[in-house]
């Protein structure tokens, strides 16, 4: 659990670095999931551009220890002090990377809250694919000053001019090992350079519980924007499979948030 | 001059860095130019220098007026490639703050130069340039960008009561549960988020003096730089206050400047004695 300090840390910059948040045995195991749905995917639905990126969910029979993560207190926990008692775990994905660099975005518009846990499966540094965050830019007086910048790889100015590249850009580097968690806010600015084409990086992804009109307006257009882009397979094809939906356990957690995913348009109805 | 994605650089991270200015030749008489001023400073003209360290860096020492009196160096201050920056940034009108000359110092905790309620409205510059190679953990300056801009400015202001309170660092007597309670953050100053400009000889930053700003793993001895303060012409009395506030001797020009035969050195403190003259009314 965060302490006090860590909690302000996390709304103050946007983001958090955990050491060794999963044991080596977890660590074990989670590799092998990754390269089972690695070995799964298909190919076909590579997302091009600078990232090159597979993508899949991990709420999937082939990963069954990495799916329980998300409801893992540890993580679960953490996302409670950080949104509140009724925060929702929303997914869970892998993602491999082959390109050299991810242009710098945040990942959702503003009013809409959250956090996403990111594990990369080894050793990253700054010149080696880890996020690279600027600290602070996840509040509106930053977020939107930022969007007057020309940047290189979001909207390339004349040859002359053409923007700043994503390592012209002031960073920090959240440097990670195995085992290591950075926890950010969906509203970070963030990108990535260099790195390997082999990159690996689990993600556990946690929303806040809209409470203000600008929350639930937000969250509705994210909603919307969500199926639309699953209908153009611009995002994970199969995110809520059968396999976690149909909630064997009976988790009433889980009950919980697939109940909320429905009602803001992130699932498809289900049959009952 | 500065390019419209350079402003924007500057007016939303607090600050812009521009890398090989100045050719090596040129640093090298810079270097030359500052380092017998240095000299001639601690051994014949000792209160021209400061101790700045305190008990962590005794050695650390601050040069002032460092550019105004060696014309070697007052030829940055009129160089094109500062001033058409400055007046890009500023705006026509900026006046000259002051200069200073920096060594040995080892570590600055987490500041930022102008402090005070709505002082980050009047944007006051300061321009560095390191005399040698730095890195993150080798004296680079450590910013964390847009930090001069509200609300996040004043969200950080407990770093800078730290800074007051502790003056470098928090005592190394506190037991550790207490030493983690003193910091805002839960974190040491050195693992603060942030940017580090590292740089090499012939860079410069040019950052917002409400920027916050620290350096942690100096060169000791070795870690030198030169400084250079403007500000925005100054156009209500808030602003000539917020001047009085922290450097008051901006209203007294060194005579040298006074006397110059640049017009931009003049254009930048001919009218400062006349300010000054309505504070002290």
């Amino acid at each position: 659990m965060l302490t006090d300090q860590q909690i302000h840390q996390f709304h103050t910059f946007g983001f958090l670095v955990l050491k060794n948040m999963l044991k080596e045995d977890e660590l074990k195991v989670v590799n092998e999931e990754f390269e089972k749905g690695y070995t799964k995917k298909n190919k076909s639905e590579l997302i091009a551009g600078a990232r090159v990126q597979l993508n899949w969910s991990n709420l999937d029979h082939h990963s069954p220890y990495t799916a329980s993560l998300l409801e893992d207190k540890r993580f679960y926990g953490i996302a409670q002090q950080l949104w509140g008692e009724d925060v929702i775990g929303t997914n869970s994905q892998s993602n491999h990377y082959a390109g050299t660099r991810s242009p710098w975005h945040p990942d959702v518009g503003p009013n809409t809250h959250g956090c996403k846990f990111t594990f990369y499966l080894s050793p990253v540094d700054a010149e080696s694919g880890a996020l690279r965050v600027i600290p602070g830019s996840h509040r509106p007086e930053i977020s939107d000053m930022i969007r007057k910048i020309r940047l290189k790889d979001n909207d390339p100015g004349p040859p002359e001019d053409p923007g700043l590249a994503v390592n012209e850009v002031p960073f920090c580097s959240c440097d990670s090992q195995p085992g290591d968690a950075v926890i950010f806010n969906y509203l970070i600015w963030h990108a990535s350079w260099h790195g390997s084409k082999n990159r690996r990086m689990v993600s556990l992804q946690y929303y806040k519980n809209p409470k203000t009109p600008e929350e639930i307006v937000a969250l509705q257009a994210h909603g919307a924007a969500f199926t639309k882009n699953k209908k153009e397979k611009l995002t994970v094809a199969q995110p809520y499979p059968d396999f976690w939906t149909s909630n064997p356990e009976n988790s009433l957690l889980r009950a919980r948030w697939i109940e909320w995913l429905r009602e803001w348009g992130f699932m498809e109805s289900i049959p009952a | 001059m500065v390019e419209k994605g350079q402003l924007a650089h500057f007016e939303t991270f607090g600050f812009l860095v521009l890398r090989q200015v100045f050719s090596p030749e040129e640093m090298k008489d810079i270097i030359g130019a500052a380092d017998e001023m240095w000299e001639t400073a601690l051994t014949t003209n000792k209160k021209s220098v400061s101790f700045v360290g305190g008990e962590k860096d005794p050695g650390a020492t601050s040069f002032r007026y460092i550019v105004e009196r060696q014309p070697r160096l007052t030829k940055l201050a009129e160089d094109s490639r500062i001033y058409d920056v400055l007046k890009g940034l500023l705006g026509s009108g900026f006046i000259w703050a002051g200069s200073e000359g920096q060594r040995g110092r080892v570590s600055t905790s987490w500041h930022n130069d102008r402090p005070g309620k709505n002082q980050n409205k009047y944007t006051r510059i300061k321009v560095h340039f390191y005399i040698e190679p730095t890195t993150k953990t080798t004296g680079a300056l450590r910013v964390i960008p847009g930090s001069h801009r509200s609300p996040f400015h004043e969200s950080l202001e407990p770093l800078m009561n730290h800074h007051i309170e502790n003056n470098d660092s928090i005592n190394s007597d506190k037991n550790e549960i207490d030493r983690v309670h003193l910091l805002p953050f839960g974190e040491e100053g050195a693992d603060i988020p942030c940017f580090a400009f590292e740089s090499n000889p012939g860079d410069v930053i040019f950052f917002h003096q409400n920027l916050f700003h620290a350096v942690y793993g100096g060169l000791g001895e070795g870690r030198r730089y030169i400084a250079m303060k403007f500000a925005a012409q100054p156009t209500t009395d808030e602003h000539i206050q917020f001047i009085k506030a922290h450097t008051e001797y901006v209203f007294h020009p060194h005579e040298d400047f006074l006397n110059s035969n640049s017009p931009r050195i003049r254009g930048m403190v001919e009218n400062l004695e006349a300010l000054g003259a309505k504070v002290l009314k």
